[in-house]
Parts: structure tokens; C-alpha cells; sequence
């Protein structure tokens, strides 16, 4: 027989576990009845089994010790925190005899879990939300055909579309959509509205599987029907404002363009178009593209070269990925350019999974997700902390009182379930405060001054499942910041005396002050980037447009969509100057065409005079037609020359308004006074005279790159009519444009009582809505380090307070050593500010780091702008100046007898 | 305090058996040996003494700790003993299972000729 010192052993690793299960007095002998069993079945079995015997001994062991230390703690836990309302009456009591704690906490745990809670739905609304009514978005893709050269898009002939669509063999359905804008009237109902609608093939709401809440959407069939009946479907939201939610709407009538057309259905309920945001409010088959878009035929659907689809959306069969879809697109290209020898070379198609959200835009938008993600994880930590601060300063307070409770023979598992009670109290208000600041946050993201910029989080609505997330968050940070003072307060009530005086370590106090550093350095992340994203907006605001656009009120009109001619659109922009100009407050009219700040605008080209008319010698602008007075209403800067004159008012002149980039390209070396009566060739043959210089106007755009295009070099002509399809009516106000939109739009009626008036705003609601993403995000930001620094000004008050507290004895005896009033504020202060110093340095590190992310979205600024940084260190300075001014205060009028007398 | 509970559990009846049948030498390992060896089937341990802990909160064992001879050499082991509370439950419950076996039909043997 072996001897036992030769035997293989038990699994090293499982033994130790084991030796760890058991109570250091029980351990030695329970590990010897394993071991003695395990050498049982190593006898009877072998090796391998008994190890693995032994291994299965150590997992029961686990299983059932660890299960029953949990069940009798949980037990426990439930029957004292839950069980005895008592003890939450008590703490109730305890909360309420000071209650500026539990407010506090409370309140932090709201604004910072409510606070993130909101933005995280505006987030999710802007970027995130899936289009209303679309089934199974996850095998759908969106078709767009891109420039390998540029972010420029390419329209898809109907011929193309149709190539394309036999090109996929029948693996993705493909549906086109292209935006139009028309006016909507209903028979003898009030004026017209102008509304977003969508010119989209018959199978459209097929592919995206939208079904009609009342009526039919169009049926795949209607698709060969060029020229069939005049039919729509309407958007509920069109259905229940200007339809009034008439019952017996589908098979009514309405007209579009004065055209009538019959209601064939309503579309599902926030269904505004496969796009976010979506604005589409009605949709029409290519059959009503002669009234939809003025001046094109149905004849011009059948042209290989003709424009017309702008996105195309697809359902993909489920064998089928993006990457696929992608290869298949592009050998039907390929086929398509063989066929069709002579078209643009730099097409490609693009194609994209899923839709709503423009693909063009969905990297940026990405980026935004994280920057806000971020921010409000920030701020999330900074309210956990917070209350873990209050807390634990609270326990600290509460000393004495546990001394006591021990003295009279309490379990220090008693006193630490009292301070679990009040956490638990604590987290469930926190929880129902952060829920009503997320309600009302929402609100007030959801009303005008939010969507004021066009920021699209019109509409809005909170998240329920962020919501749910966030109140969990907030119930669980008020229980997790209740237990570690709960712990120490068992741990520490045994170092006291009945006077509540500790003795032995300030640990925790150097704890507590390195959470009000972390928050300080949280919050200057915070405020550090949302300064670098507002000074951001406010360049991009602030930009110089080359005329100034604040004062200027606009609108538009669209004449030629109620079958109107030309001379007639000239004469009715005649008579809404004159009539516009004799209005009190309204310095000058003008009217221009295209709209100002739409982001779009038609190309001009000029050569230099005497150059040969190349692409080389090409000099491109964007153009613009204008009545007289548009400098003035504009307020551009002139350089030379001058406006159109009134006298020739409406005849096509050969006279053009040049801005500088242009002039010095086709005059070099000229002074603009000289270029003034000189003439410059234009496309063919046509030659202009130059009569007014003005700077580089952004007219179409607020920012764009100038190594790709000057956007803001433009070629004014006067407006002649006829290539006008609506008229944006200019009008400089002497007070606030605002206060005049009442008065304006009534005058516009009396000239034109059937033209519908849309658009109506200022230039610099026009300006900013271009921006409105990044004015959005700015806001949000903004709001996140508001409610960051009040957090930590409110931890850091709450720690003073308590040192003060704390120190009272100290500082009495220091006071009664004959310090001055001023040497202990000062001090309180000092401290305050120590502190605050130490949380900016960290912090700076951190922006210095996070400001990386953010340097693609700045426009003009380095993540580095000192004055953001200096902005950040005068406001984090001045809130710890607030917070420690009241504790030091307190501080300044302890009287030495007082605190002397009080401590005994 | 623990006041005997009236009623045991079905594997705290059976190891109350194999420690009667054990005498002196009922501790855990051969506790476990002892069942494993009557009954037929593997016993964890964790088992045995987590129903022995059990049993002696329930006041219807003792232990004490001293140094043994056994399978694994002479060490300190926590040897059990009965107590009388539990030899009252042990003898109850058998009365009780006889009360109701009693007239019954020999059922495994029924069973096996199925």
C-alpha cells in the first residue's frame, strides 16, 4: 500500500477555495473531512474521478454557503428595512428634523438622472427614432446616387430608376421618392397652405410597408398609370389641421396647385415620409407631375437624361446585405453607362442600411451621440457622487446619535439599517424628482424655444424606456450611495464618544474632499466643452454674412403654382413692395429669387473680358434675382455702383450686381469703382454690364468650405419674371422683424388675398435654421454643464458646511485666541477654493483630452480656445466663491463660549 | 433558544439514521461514507453538513470537537450526538409513517410485477 505522502492530492486551486469558505475555526478540521473523503474515493474510483468529485464538493459547497449567508442577510434586510414601517418613520422623522440634506439629495439625484434622462430622449428624437409607421425598418436601404467627386447628389432619371430596379433582379423592391412643394387648398375652404409633399412611385408604400389608417395608400399597380386619375394620400397630420379630421375625408376632394385631387387615404399617424425629420404632407404618383412641378410633363418621365427621383428606398430579400446590394447597384451602373455613352462620369450609387435619417449626415450624427453620451455620463457621476458627498457627510453628523444607539446596546447591524432606510427613502424621491424633471425637461425642450431654431426637437416626446432606465439608475445611486456611509457609520460609531467627537482618523474626510476635487473636475469637462460648442455656434453665428441679417423679415409667395404667368408674379411683387413699403416701421422692400439662406441657389458663370470661354476661365457664382432696393433691405456692404433702378423696375436689363471674388477673378488688378460700366461676358453669348459692386454675400449658405466652392460669390440680375418660380419678399424692419409678422402677412393678403404666405420669419431664424443641428447640440450641452455645475456647487457647498460643522469647536478656540472674524471666512474659503483649484487642473487635463472629440464639430475654434478655458475657470471659480460663502459665514459668527459650552 | 421543530426534514431524518448507526464515530466524512454506503447513491457533502448545522440550530444534535482516529489519520474532527429531542421526533415520525403504512398493500412489490 502507498503511503499517503505519495498520493496525489486534492485540485490544488478547489482546495483553496474551499479553505476560504469555511470560518478560520471551523476551517482546519471541515477541510480534513473533505480531504478524507476525497482519499476515500481515490481509493474506490481513481484519480480523475475524485478530483473531479472533489471539484463538484467544493461547487455545493459554495452554492449552498454562499445561498444561505444571502437568504439570511436578504431575509434579514427585507424584515428590517421593509417590514417595520417603523423604522421608515423614523427616518422620515430624522430626514425632516434637517431637512436640507434629504432636499439636496433629492433634488441632486433629480436634476442629474432627470436632467440626462431628457437629453437622452432629445437625442434619441433627433437622431435616433425610427420612422413612424414603417415595418421591419432593418431590411430596408436607402439609394441614393452620390458624385465620386464631391458631397454632391445626382437626381435618378425614371429610365435610370427603372434600369436599376431590373439591375437588383428582383432582390430588393425599389421605390423612388422625390420632395415637392405645394399648395394646398380644399373647395371653398380659406386660403391655401403651402405643405412638404412627396412625388413617389406607386409601390412606395408598399416597399416601406406604411399602411393607410383610413382608406388606401396606392397600390403597386397604379405604377403604370401615367396619366391616371388625380390622386393622393394626405399625412394625418394634414388630415386633422387644415382637413379638420373630417370623418369623410378619403374619396373628398382637395386641390393641389388649384388643381382638384381626390383623397385615396390618410397615412398612419407621424408617417411624414421615409426621411427624419420628415415633412412630407401628402403624396402623389408621377401621374400629377405636371401639377406638382410646374412646367414638366408627364413626357419628361420617359427622358433617360431627365431628372426626377431624388432617393430611392428598397426592401431587401433576407439573403441580401448592404455590401451585396452595393456590388449589384454598381455592375447595374456599369451596364446603364455602356448603354448610355456621353452622361456624367461621376456617378456612383450609394446605398445605405435603413432610412430616416439622411446618410449623409449619419457619421456626424454618430459623433453627436457620443459627445452627449459622454456628457451626460459626466454628469450622471457627478450626481452620484454628489449624494454619496451628502450622504456620507450625513452619517458623520449622525455620530453621536449612534453612539448613543450603541451605548444602549443597538447592533451595529442597526444603526447601519437606519441610515439604509433613509438611503432608501432618499433613492425613491430621487427616483419620482428625477422622473418629474425628465416630464417637464421634455416640455420645455419639446416648446418653441427649442424648435425656434429649427432644432427639430418639435415634437418631442420622452422615452419611456430611458425613462424607466433613468429612474432605476436614480432608486439604485441613492441605495448605493446610502451604503458606504451606512457601513461606516456602524464602523465609526465605535470610535465616539456620547458627544459625538471621534477619535482617531480623518480618512473620511480626505474622501469626502476628493469627491468634491472628482466632481470640480467632472463639471470643468463639462462646462470646458459645452464654452467650446456655444463660442462655436456663436462664430458661426456672428459670422460675417457680407450684409447684415438681423432686422431683415421674410416671406414667400408662389404665384405660379396657381397658374399665374410671369408678368403677372412681376406685377404682384410690384404691388407688394408698394403696398409693404407704406407700412409704418418698414424702411425697405425687396424681392428675390431664389429664397435667401435655402442652401441652395442656381449657378452663373462669367469669363474675364477678351479671355477665350473655357472651363478653365470659367468663373462660377451663385445667382440671384432681385427687385430694386435688395442692398439696402439686405444692408450689403457696396463696394462701387449701385443698386437696379426703380425706373426699369421689372424689364430685363443687361445689368448685374457683381460681389468682389467675382470682379477681381474677371478683372484682375481692377479697382471695383472701375469695374463699375464695364461689361463681362456670361454663358453664350450673352454680355453684362457690371453697375454695382458689393462684398461676397452668403446668400445661400451660412458656412461652407472655400477650398471647394465660394459660396458666398454672387451675380445679382433684376427681376424679370419670367424665370421666377416664387418670390421671397425681403423687408427691413426699424424695431424687431418679429413684432411685424402679423402686419405683414395681413398686408400681403390685402394685395393677393388668394396666394397663400409661407416661410414667414426673420433672416436670422432662416440662418440659424441651417445651423439648427449644431445649434441644437450646443443647447443640450449648455444645459449638461448648467445643471454639472450646480451639482458640484452643490457638493462642495455641502461638504463646507459639514467641515464648519465639524470644526465649530476648533474654530471656537481659535476665536476665542483672539483670530479675526475675516482670518476665519477667509480660511472657509480658502479651503473652498483649494479644493476647487486642484478639481480645475484635473479637469483641464480632461478637456484638454475630451476637447479631441470635439475639434471636427468646432467651427473656427481650436478644442484648445483659451477663452472657453478662461470662461470655464471665472465660472467654476465664481460658484465655489458662492458655495463656500454661507459655511463661511456660519463659520465667521461661531461665538468661542458657544462652541466651547456646547461641547462640554 | 432553538426550540426543537416538530417535524424533520427528509434528509435530516436520514442522517439522524446514519449517526445512530455510527455511534461515537458520527463526523461529517463518515457521515457521508455511512449513507452513501446504505442507500446506495452519492451524498455531497455540503449536504451533510449543511443539514447538520441545521440540526444542532434546532438543538436536536451536540457537537464537540476532539482528536480521532479514522480513515484519514488521527486528527481533530467535530463529532455528533443525538440528542434525546431528536430520538423523540425519530421514533414519532416513524409511529406516524407506520400509523399510515399500515393496511397498505405492498406497493413495490406490486410495482415490480407491472
Amino acid at each position: 500500500m502507498k503511503s499517503s505522502m505519495d498520493r496525489p492530492g486534492p485540485p490544488r486551486l478547489s482546495r483553496r477555495v474551499l479553505t476560504g469558505l469555511f470560518r478560520e475555526r471551523e476551517r482546519e478540521h471541515l477541510v480534513g473531512e473533505i480531504d478524507e473523503l476525497y482519499s476515500v474515493r481515490l481509493e474506490r474510483r481513481g484519480r480523475s474521478s475524485a478530483r473531479r468529485w472533489y471539484r463538484w464538493q467544493v461547487v455545493h459547497f459554495t452554492v449552498r454557503l454562499g445561498g444561505a449567508a444571502l437568504w439570511r442577510a436578504g431575509s434579514g434586510v427585507l424584515a428590517d428595512v421593509f417590514l417595520p414601517t417603523r423604522r421608515f418613520r423614523h427616518a422620515l422623522r430624522r430626514l425632516a428634523a434637517r431637512p436640507g440634506y434629504a432636499v439636496v439629495a433629492v433634488l441632486t439625484l433629480g436634476i442629474g438622472v432627470g436632467g440626462v434622462a431628457t437629453v437622452y430622449s432629445g437625442a434619441e428624437w433627433v437622431l435616433l427614432r425610427p420612422v413612424p409607421g414603417v415595418r421591419d425598418p432593418g431590411s430596408l436601404v436607402t439609394l441614393i446616387m452620390g458624385s465620386s467627386e464631391d458631397n454632391g447628389t445626382y437626381r435618378f432619371s425614371n429610365p435610370q430608376f427603372e434600369d436599376l430596379e431590373s439591375g437588383l433582379g428582383g432582390r430588393v423592391a425599389l421605390a423612388a421618392s422625390s420632395p415637392v412643394e405645394v399648395d394646398v387648398g380644399t373647395e371653398g375652404g380659406a386660403l391655401p397652405e403651402r405643405h412638404t409633399g412627396e412625388l413617389v412611385t406607386a409601390d412606395y408604400f408598399a416597399v416601406l410597408g406604411v399602411y393607410a389608417q383610413a382608406g388606401r395608400v396606392f397600390r403597386p399597380a397604379d405604377h403604370a398609370a401615367n396619366a391616371g386619375p388625380a390622386e393622393v394620400v394626405v399625412s394625418d397630420r394634414l388630415w386633422r389641421n387644415q382637413l379638420d379630421g373630417r370623418p369623410d375625408v378619403v374619396g373628398g376632394e382637395i386641390r393641389i396647385n388649384s388643381e382638384p385631387f381626390t383623397v385615396i387615404g390618410v397615412a398612419p399617424r407621424g408617417f411624414r415620409g421615409a426621411e427624419l425629420p420628415g415633412a412630407a404632407d401628402l403624396w402623389v404618383t408621377p401621374s400629377a407631375i405636371g401639377t406638382v412641378r410646374q412646367g414638366e410633363g408627364t413626357d419628361a418621365l420617359s427622358q433617360p437624361g431627365h431628372g426626377v427621383w431624388r432617393k430611392l428606398v428598397g426592401r431587401v430579400s433576407p439573403s441580401m446585405t448592404v455590401a451585396v446590394a452595393q456590388a449589384t447597384a454598381n455592375r447595374a451602373l456599369d451596364a446603364w453607362r455602356e448603354a448610355h455613352p456621353g452622361g456624367p462620369v461621376h456617378q456612383v450609387y450609394r446605398v445605405y442600411g435603413g432610412v430616416g435619417l439622411d446618410p449623409g449626415l449619419r457619421s456626424s450624427v454618430r459623433r453627436s451621440i457620443l459627445l452627449l453620451a459622454g456628457a451626460s455620463t459626466l454628469l450622471l457621476l457627478l450626481a452620484v457622487a454628489n449624494v454619496a458627498n451628502l450622504s456620507l457627510a450625513r452619517a458623520a453628523s449622525r455620530r453621536s446619535d449612534s453612539a448613543i444607539h450603541l451605548a444602549l446596546g443597538a447592533g451595529r447591524w442597526r444603526i447601519a439599517l437606519d441610515s439604509l432606510a433613509e438611503s432608501v427613502l432618499i433613492g425613491g424621491g430621487g427616483a419620482v424628482a428625477a422622473l418629474l424633471v425628465a416630464v417637464g425637461g421634455s416640455r420645455v425642450f419639446a416648446t418653441s424655444s427649442f424648435a425656434d431654431g429649427g432644432a427639430s426637437l418639435d415634437g418631442m416626446a420622452l422615452d419611456w424606456r430611458v425613462v424607466v432606465v433613468a429612474v432605476l439608475v436614480a432608486a439604485f445611486a441613492g441605495l448605493l450611495a446610502g451604503i458606504a456611509p451606512a457601513t461606516s457609520a456602524s464602523r465609526e460609531a465605535r470610535l465616539v464618544d456620547l458627544s459625538g467627537r471621534r477619535h482617531g482618523h480623518r480618512g473620511s474626510s480626505r474622501f469626502r474632499g476628493s469627491l468634491v476635487v472628482v466632481q470640480v473636475g467632472l463639471s470643468t469637462m463639462l462646462v470646458v466643452s459645452a464654452a467650446l460648442l456655444a463660442r462655436s455656434v456663436a462664430n458661426l453665428r456672428n459670422i460675417d454674412m457680407g450684409y447684415r441679417p438681423d432686422g431683415v423679415a421674410m416671406f414667400s409667395i408662389d404665384p405660379s403654382l396657381h397658374g399665374e404667368d410671369a408678368a403677372r408674379t412681376t406685377r404682384l411683387v410690384a404691388q407688394l413692395r408698394d403696398r409693404l413699403g407704406r407700412e409704418p416701421g418698414v424702411r425697405s422692400v425687396a424681392a428675390v429669387y431664389p429664397a435667401l439662406l435655402e442652401g441652395w441657389s442656381f449657378p452663373a458663370s462669367f469669363y474675364p473680358p477678351g479671355a477665350e470661354k473655357s472651363m478653365a476661365t470659367r468663373i462660377t457664382a451663385a445667382a440671384f434675382m432681385a427687385t430694386p432696393g435688395l442692398l439696402e433691405t439686405l444692408g450689403s456692404d457696396v463696394l462701387a455702383g449701385g443698386d437696379f433702378p426703380e425706373a426699369t423696375a421689372g424689364k430685363a436689363t443687361d445689368e448685374v450686381i457683381l460681389s468682389e471674388s467675382v470682379v477681381r477673378a474677371a478683372f484682375p488688378g481692377v479697382s471695383p469703382s472701375e469695374v463699375v460700366g464695364r461689361s463681362v461676358p456670361g454663358r453664350g453669348d450673352e454680355t453684362l454690364r457690371v453697375i454695382g459692386v458689393v462684398r461676397d454675400a452668403r446668400m445661400t449658405v451660412v458656412d461652407f468650405d472655400p477650398e471647394i466652392y465660394n459660396e458666398a460669390a454672387v451675380a445679382i440680375r433684376p427681376w424679370a419674371g419670367s424665370d421666377a418660380e416664387s418670390a421671397t419678399v425681403l423687408v427691413r424692419t426699424s424695431g424687431p422683424p418679429e413684432r411685424m409678422f402679423t402686419r405683414l402677412r395681413a398686408a400681403a393678403r390685402e394685395v393677393a388675398p388668394s396666394l397663400p404666405v409661407y416661410d414667414l420669419r426673420s433672416v436670422r431664424m432662416q440662418a440659424d435654421r441651417l445651423i439648427a443641428g449644431r445649434l441644437a447640440i450646443a443647447r443640450l450641452a449648455l444645459t449638461l454643464a448648467m445643471l454639472g455645475l450646480l451639482l458640484a456647487g452643490i457638493g462642495l457647498y455641502g461638504l463646507l458646511a459639514y467641515n464648519v460643522t465639524e470644526r465649530r469647536r476648533e474654530i471656537g478656540v481659535r476665536a476665542a485666541l483672539g483670530a479675526q472674524p475675516a482670518s476665519v471666512l477667509g480660511g472657509v474659503v480658502a479651503g473652498g477654493l483649494g479644493l476647487t483649484s486642484v478639481g480645475l487642473v484635473a479637469g483641464f487635463v480632461g478637456a484638454a483630452w475630451s476637447g479631441r472629440l470635439l475639434e471636427s464639430r468646432l467651427y473656427h475654434l481650436s478644442s484648445f480656445d483659451p477663452l472657453s478655458y478662461l470662461t470655464c475657470l471665472v465660472v467654476l471659480l465664481a460658484v465655489a466663491l458662492l458655495a463656500s460663502l454661507w459655511p463661511a459665514w456660519r463659520a465667521m459668527l461661531i461665538s468661542p463660549m458657544e462652541s466651547l459650552r456646547a461641547d462640554g | 433558544m432553538a426550540a426543537a421543530k416538530n417535524v424533520l426534514g427528509g434528509f435530516e431524518h436520514e442522517v439522524l439514521l446514519a449517526m445512530l448507526h455510527l455511534g461515537k464515530d458520527a463526523y461529517t466524512a463518515a457521515i457521508v461514507l455511512e449513507l452513501e454506503q446504505r442507500i446506495g447513491r452519492d451524498v455531497a457533502a455540503a449536504a451533510v453538513y449543511m443539514a447538520l448545522r441545521r440540526l444542532e440550530e434546532n438543538g436536536l444534535v451536540d457537537s464537540v470537537l476532539r482528536e480521532s482516529e479514522g480513515r484519514g489519520g488521527r486528527r481533530e474532527r467535530r463529532h455528533f450526538e443525538v440528542k434525546s429531542e431528536a430520538l423523540d421526533l425519530l421514533r414519532e415520525s416513524k409511529w406516524r409513517l407506520m400509523q399510515l403504512w399500515d393496511g397498505l398493500p405492498a406497493l413495490g412489490a406490486s410495482e415490480e410485477r407491472r
